[in-house]
């Protein structure tokens, strides 16, 4: 061996880094990198103060520690009851006992607590098996029988206790769940919240079933009893689950029915209105047909040019058309109204008439003849184009200086802000023209501003 | 920067993990949890200076040198180089993992860990973790025909363990 011992030690056995190795190396790997990232930040921060460098280090480290830790202890199912994190773990559940208001919050968190308290009892229920074999089933008859347990056993009876109390609390979170269920008035909603219970009861039932798998018979008789007692329960809570149920089932399909025919009956209720209405309306129609014949009349009698009349006629006429066919649909309601609407024309056709009568004679004497107006350019059928007014500076536009004679300007407006004035129509041409001529033969007077002239005049 | 130095360090971790975890197996005494303990120390305190690390020279040497100079400060701490040996392996996985070794490796194992731990460094560098003259050299900061000297004086100090064990 020892002519080949350089061969030998070559193949001398090597082994891999162990699991467990690596697991510390990469905690430790981690709090390393934080650490670097805290001090990172903190050096970021613009902390040139030793003192406060070192505060905020530490309330940084603090924080993410608090929040790495409350994280894991909350998600962790591994964190059980009788651990150091469990308290952490409760109070964060407690919180959100507090903020959930709403009944179906209540349900579903309820629902989530039972579920974490079932895996719990089986983190527990391991525990408790694990040790139920060597240690506990010699132990169970001492705590059985009420004497207390010697010094050694005293873990296994807190391993027992925290499993009882822990599976315990699942039946206890159900029941809560359930009476929030009960709280809601929306039968819809309860329909929801009751399925979500038994949809996670039946979830528990099995883990209870596994649970008591693990344990076995010869665990302790208090964790058998709890786990019995909690399965019965669990079983017993999901019947009267789904008695409620079926209850609010009915309730839907009821309130469905009654909806259905609240429905049906309106709508009968209204077609025997519509029905008992129907003659009433048929006879106002012909009433009203009559009216529209001696309006037609008046209408002539009083010199209405006949396209004004047909106009108000077709109007009148539509209106009693859609009267009628609105009857013909089974809406005589409808048809109420527009024979109103055909009456309320007819009343006040008289100003209607004035109107366009007015309008007519109006454009007869502006507008030239359609001869007219057909051969001459538009250019020649427009009025003839006013000169800009003559306006004071400060009345709108741009004034431009005008010398009227020397020594003496005047301030003329090139684009005359638009005025009431102007709207309306200016003074006639004629008359503008006038007034030039007259300004003409004062010879060469000054121009003056119109509210100087008119104090002239 | 931060993040490309952590992926370049456990790329070099993930290269190496195994070679230092052997390196500290047989200089502990095959002492599985103190090797974990040791190998991890290692790689952490390499990733607190991997700044001042050189990539332009090999990361092997770098960390067989910080490995070495750590066993040296935690023998150092421990003293008795024997005794831990002695003592180490105690679990009873440890002792079913020496069971399994064949009988010869456990004389030359026991001959190994009963040499000066200098020329345990020296056999174990070459002949487990592979490691030239040259790159031993370096670690150990000799010259490369004295580590070569050392190396051959080691070897035949162990033959002479084992023939007498033998």
């Amino acid at each position: 061996m020892t002519q080949n011992l350089e061969k030998f030690l070559q193949n001398m056995p090597r082994k891999k880094f162990t699991l467990r190795g690596e697991g510390k190396f990469y905690f430790r790997f981690f709090l390393i990198v934080v650490k670097k990232e805290v001090e990172r930040l903190v050096n970021l921060l613009f902390f040139s103060y030793k003192p406060m460098k070192i505060l905020a280090k530490t309330i940084l480290v603090v924080f993410i520690f608090a929040v790495v830790l409350s994280s894991y202890a909350y998600a962790s199912s591994n964190i059980v009851r009788g651990d150091s994190l469990y308290g952490l773990k409760r109070a964060i559940e407690n919180y959100q006992i507090k903020f959930a208001d709403k009944p179906m919050e209540q349900v579903e968190l309820y629902t989530k607590l039972a579920e974490r308290r079932l895996a719990e009892a089986g983190e527990l229920a391991k525990e408790v098996a694990g040790i139920s074999q060597p240690v506990v089933s010699l132990v169970y008859p001492v705590f059985a029988q009420g004497d207390e347990p010697a010094t050694g056993e005293a873990p296994v009876v807190e391993a027992v206790e925290n499993f009882v109390t822990t599976v315990q609390e699942v039946s206890q979170n159900t029941e809560q769940a359930i009476t929030a269920a009960e709280q809601i008035s929306e039968p819809q909603q309860a329909a929801e919240a009751l399925a979500v219970i038994n949809t996670s009861q039946t979830s528990q039932t099995a883990e209870l079933q596994t649970i008591a798998a693990t344990i076995g018979p010869v665990a302790p008789e208090q964790t058998v009893e709890a786990v019995a007692t909690t399965l019965q329960t669990t079983i017993e809570q999901q019947a009267q689950v789904q008695v409620s149920q079926e209850e609010v089932q009915n309730a839907i399909e009821t309130k469905a029915a009654e909806v259905k025919i609240e429905i049906e009956t309106s709508q009968d209720v209204k077609l025997q209105k519509a029905e008992e209405l129907k003659p009433a309306v048929e006879q106002k129609i012909g009433e009203t047909k009559d009216l529209v014949a001696k309006f037609k009349e008046d209408l002539l009698a009083a010199g209405v040019s006949t396209s004004t009349a047909e106009k108000l006629l077709n109007r009148v006429d539509t209106k009693l058309a859609k009267a009628e066919a609105a009857l013909a649909g089974g809406n005589p309601h409808q048809a109420q109204g527009l024979l109103k609407a055909t009456k309320a024309l007819m009343n006040n056709a008289k100003h209607f008439v004035k109107q366009a009568e007015k309008q007519g004679e109006e454009t007869a004497t502006s507008t030239p003849s359609t001869e007219e107006s057909t051969i001459s350019p538009p250019s020649a059928v427009s009025a003839p184009k006013k000169s800009p007014p003559f306006r004071p500076a400060g009345s709108g536009g741009k004034c431009v200086e005008v010398e009227v004679y020397p020594g003496y300007t005047t301030c003329l407006m090139d684009e005359p802000a638009i005025t009431e004035e102007d709207i309306l129509g200016g003074e006639p041409v004629d008359q503008q023209a006038q007034e030039k001529q007259e300004n003409q033969g004062q010879g060469n007077k000054p121009a003056v501003p119109p509210g100087q002239q008119k104090k002239q005049q | 920067m931060p993040q490309t130095e952590r992926k370049n360090f456990l790329f070099y971790y993930q290269q190496f993990k195994n070679k230092i975890f052997n390196y500290f197996w047989y200089r502990t005494g095959f002492n599985q949890e103190l090797t974990e303990d040791l190998t991890a120390d290692v790689f952490l305190r390499a990733y607190e200076h991997f700044e001042g690390f050189n990539p332009a020279y090999p990361f092997q040497s770098w960390i067989f040198a910080i490995a070495h100079n750590h066993l040296v400060n935690f023998y150092k701490k421990q003293y008795n180089i024997a005794s831990l040996a002695e003592t180490a392996a105690t679990s009873e996985q440890e002792q079913e993992e020496k069971l399994l070794i064949k009988l010869d490796a456990q004389i030359v194992q026991q001959a190994l860990v009963n040499l000066p731990a200098g020329q345990q460094d020296l056999i174990i560098m070459h002949y487990i973790n592979d490691l030239s003259i040259k790159e031993i050299a370096e670690i150990l900061q000799k010259e490369e025909n004295a580590a070569r000297v050392a190396l051959s004086r080691a070897l035949d100090a162990l033959r002479r363990l084992i023939n007498n064990k033998i």
